[in-house]
């Protein structure tokens, strides 16, 4: 017997930020969200009926349609779409499209049910695990990827066989809070999800924070495109994610936090599910995490396919069960985040990297980098390359490095026409601008920047403008629709990137797009309409040509 | 004053200006009529940041910041205006102008209706550019009488949105979708009056291009003669919501909310905001009526009928005793009229049974 709505209702009332819970559970049970069970969840949980709605269609994987959460979805990424995504998808009795959903190593992965499956070359799908990222070349040290090709590592003994949990036992019985945060300070350790705040100042800002109780939250919805070094993570060394926000909760005083999981990684939600329960028993985390009389507490949740949630304050509003409108800030998360107490929102590879920094030691990390650069950077790779796939690179290593050397160059017989940076937030960098390092000033002085580290290659074959089209639409889609310069400005650029849209003569086009351009950058109110310009802007830097070809023939 | 003499100062635009804890920039530059535009502000409800327009250059930050949500802090120098400010709101309100079917609608529409025609001219938004797809989809299927639901002119502020949920308390209407597939929505999408609606009207007055359009009203918008308001108190309940009263020539032709009012700052409920075609109806009562010896109503002088409602009360009275009688007083009275109304049935009548309509 499945269970009813109320027995669904009383175990959410029971948890922390229990409204995303409760629709994922009444979406499985009943293959869709009906109108009867919505009814019955805002009543159940108080919450009105039009704003739970609302909320509802925010969110791309919600079916309100019987048979929905049964039904394929294939993604057509940029990548995927290189690779015959469209043609797939027509193929596909009942298929509808989703966006980018972080394996672009493998494409092109299809959604049906609970499952992911992958078609590989066109052909037959089947189920396949995470590709392990390719072995570093001799003589590189890695931090987070050091120990995941090991045997078992995804097991809690496997992960106790390459030291795990000895950090945290570590900073439990011998570290205080603040020289846990110090270690963290010296590593140089910043945000590795794109922002690229210092680790350790966000932990002591919390800390200090007025207010007793404190959250941590992992930000592990990996929405942006090219993006899937998180995934790797999580599947293969989900032990190191977990002691790393364990980690986080001692040094900032948080007894609770959330791991916020992107719907398009079911299989991971399993592999996350297993290794906090296999803690949970063994006492590492509870009511009495490790023997130390402290509560850590981890609470698994997933979203629901929605790009914006990755961006923190969206983030914290989705957990809460509130239209994901970004927040506006000031306040910051640190002093007002998850249901207004002092939280750190850290992405995945920040937290997998703090057990090993513990371990090791703050000197060791910052040597990791080249030069000045401080440690690590994982690189998911993807598109016209030889062998794509996760690269975990010393800061300060040079792109052309990664491409030819570590990654195996262009296919045979071509040249790379240009990459993408930020997954696509920073826009393209082509001709001499592929001339960097890895290492956000490098990529900043290009105009661009390194972000949470995606980089898409695009060989001489392909149609610049296409890809920029490609781009733009995956923007136009995730904008939220809070403020007008994205809402618009999004939608007014694909527009004229695809066919027959916007003014006909060259010097009109270039008018609006820079105005466009301009205005969203400045003025939209969070990172995802002040980034999906640098595609344009790129675009109009690099591939002056193909735009003017491109308008002479659409215009 | 100077930042010397008060540390709770910031500069605006070179001068040097006071604040209150708490004080937002976009407050202080409306105190100090600096005429920084928006289109999402109602300032009864929560700063929402959506519109971009109210962006001020502040000394030191990167990029232009929302003034709606920025707060101030000492010493903060700020810029409302400059030709770069002016450009950005000027690109906006051409994006703004290219989501839309058309930008004129008629004053009748409602209180804020005007605000966006208005900064479409005075920042010579009115373009073309930016051409393309429009965004809202409008609801003639929706066929209540008071509330247009034309959302071919929305522009997503969610003010009708916030108010509903901030100052009715409602929630009747939310946010579908995302992005420029954006939707005003209810529950499931269905009409307001299968919603939670109470038709209070908030939502059509705070609308700043006419999207949701007061029908009413409306059904005035072409008669010649030019709109006249006229403030007043609501002639329902003892509330003394303030009102102004539309009309074009001698005939009422619609209500609107006193934003400044002081029992109810702009609230209304739909019987002061809807029902006022009692005014000119041809069934409305302009004398008192008694019943003639046949049983008929026919008109009558005041006198003539309180006299009679005096004889049938005595003789009810005599017949059946005092406790016979019961009286029902209007919730429309003010608490004078109703403490009087008390004081006639226990001194005059001599009977306890005394209620309002509120209650009864």
């Amino acid at each position: 017997m499945p269970p009813t709505n109320d027995e669904l209702i009383a175990r959410a009332r029971t948890e922390p930020a229990p409204l995303l819970p409760l629709l994922h559970r009444l979406h499985e049970r009943d293959g869709y969200l009906s109108e009867e069970a919505l009814r019955a969840v805002a009543k159940g949980l108080r919450i009105p009926i039009a704003d739970l709605f609302g909320t509802v269609t925010f969110y791309h994987h919600f079916s309100r349609q019987e048979g929905g959460h049964a039904a394929p979805r294939v993604c057509t990424g940029p990548v995927c779409s290189l690779h015959g995504a469209h043609a797939l998808l027509e193929g596909l009795d009942g298929a509808t499209p989703m966006p980018c959903s972080g394996r672009c190593d493998e494409p092109i992965p299809v959604l049906r049910g609970n499952k992911t499956f992958v078609s590989v070359d066109g052909g037959a799908l089947e189920q396949r695990s995470t590709p392990l990222p390719p072995p570093a070349p001799d003589g590189v040290a890695e931090c987070v990827f050091k120990h995941i090709r090991d045997p078992d590592r995804k097991t809690l003994s496997g992960y106790r066989a390459g030291g795990g949990y000895q950090a945290l036992a570590r900073a439990l019985e011998s570290l205080t809070p603040e020289s846990l945060i110090e270690i963290v300070d010296e590593s140089g350790l910043t945000g590795r999800g794109g922002a690229g705040f210092p680790t350790g100042r966000k932990w002591r800002a919390v800390r200090d924070a007025d207010g007793e109780r404190k959250t941590v939250v992992c930000n592990a919805d990996e929405g942006e495109p090219g993006c899937f070094k998180d995934r790797a993570l999580m599947d293969h060394d989900p032990h190191a994610v977990l002691e790393g926000m364990a980690l986080a909760c001692v040094a900032t005083g948080a007894e609770h936090a959330f791991l916020y999981l992107r719907y398009e990684y079911p299989e991971t939600e399993h592999l996350l599910k297993t290794a906090i329960a296999e803690a949970e028993s063994a006492g590492i985390l509870g009511a009495d995490a490790s023997g130390s009389r402290k509560a850590i507490h981890i609470h698994l949740r997933r979203g629901a396919g929605a790009y914006i949630c990755g961006e923190e304050t969206s983030l914290l509003n989705s957990l809460e069960g509130k239209h994901p409108f970004p927040r506006d800030r000031p306040p910051y998360p640190v002093t007002h985040g998850y249901e207004g107490t002092p939280t750190a929102v850290n992405n995945v590879e920040t937290l997998a990297s703090i057990p090993p920094i513990v371990r090791n030691g703050a000197d060791w990390y910052r040597a990791l980098g080249l030069g000045e650069h401080a440690g690590t950077k994982v690189i998911s790779l993807s598109g016209d390359i030889a062998r794509p796939g996760n690269y975990e690179v010393p800061l300060g290593l040079p792109l052309s490095t990664l491409l030819n050397e570590w990654a195996g160059g262009p296919r045979s017989g071509r040249s790379i026409q240009a990459v993408t940076m930020a997954g696509l937030s920073g826009g393209f960098l082509a001709d001499d601008d592929l001339d960097v390092t890895l290492d956000e000033p490098s990529i900043r002085a290009k105009g661009s920047f390194l972000g949470a580290g995606g980089i898409m290659v695009f060989d001489d074959t392909r149609d610049m403008v296409e890809v920029a089209h490609m781009a733009m639409e995956f923007f136009a889609e995730e904008s939220c629709g809070k403020c007008f310069p994205c809402r618009i400005g999004t939608q007014r650029l694909t527009e004229r990137l695809s066919t027959g849209g916007g003014p006909a003569t060259l010097e009109a086009w270039l008018d609006e797009v820079n105005d466009l351009n301009r205005t969203m950058k400045e003025t939209s109110a969070c990172g995802l309409g002040q980034a999906a310009p640098l595609i344009t802007e790129s675009l109009l830097r690099y591939f002056p040509d193909g735009v003017a070809s491109h308008v002479a023939r659409t215009g | 004053m100077t930042s010397d003499s008060n540390p709770r100062t910031i500069v605006l635009d070179g001068e040097t200006v006071a604040f209150e804890r708490g004080e937002t920039l976009f407050e202080i530059a409306q105190r100090h009529r600096r005429d920084v535009p928006s289109l999402c502000y109602d300032d009864r409800l929560d700063p929402f940041g959506g519109c971009r327009l109210c962006i001020v250059q502040l000394e030191g930050a990167r990029k232009p910041v929302a003034s709606c949500t920025t707060k101030a802090e000492p010493g903060m120098r700020v810029t409302t205006h400059n030709a770069t400010l002016d450009m950005h709101r000027r690109v906006i309100l051409e994006m703004v102008a290219s989501e839309n079917r058309d930008v004129d609608v008629d004053e009748l529409s409602g209180y804020a209706s005007q605000e966006m025609s208005t900064l479409l001219d005075r920042y010579d938004a009115r373009s073309g550019r930016f051409d393309g797809a429009h965004s809202g989809t409008s609801r003639p299927d929706d066929g209540n009488p008071f509330i247009l639901r034309d959302y071919d002119n929305c522009i997503s502020c969610y003010r009708c949105v916030r108010v509903c949920a901030e100052q009715e308390g409602d929630y009747a209407i939310s946010v579908m979708n995302r992005g420029f597939d954006t939707q005003i929505t209810t529950e499931f999408g269905g009409f307001l009056e299968d919603s939670s609606c109470t038709f209070c009207g908030q939502c059509v007055q705070t609308c700043p291009t006419g999207a949701l359009g007061d029908i009413k009203a409306l059904r005035a918008k072409d008669v010649p003669e030019p709109v006249e308001k006229t403030r007043s108190v609501c002639p329902y309940c003892g509330v003394g919501c303030a009102v102004d009263i539309l009309s074009k020539g001698d005939k009422v032709v619609g209500i609107q909310p006193a934003m400044d009012g002081p029992a109810n700052e702009g609230a209304l409920c739909v019987k002061g905001q809807f029902a006022f075609d009692f005014v000119h109806h041809p069934d409305r009562l302009k004398t008192p009526f008694v019943r003639n010896d046949h049983g008929q109503l026919v008109p009558a002088s005041w006198d003539e009928a309180l006299d009679k409602a005096a004889a049938g009360l005595l003789e009810a009275v005599n017949e059946h005793g005092r406790h016979s009688l019961y009286a029902v007083a209007s919730g429309r009275a003010p608490n004078e009229a109703g403490y009087l109304m008390q004081k006639f049935v226990r001194a005059g009548l001599g009977t306890s049974y005394i209620d309002n309509c509120s209650r009864a």
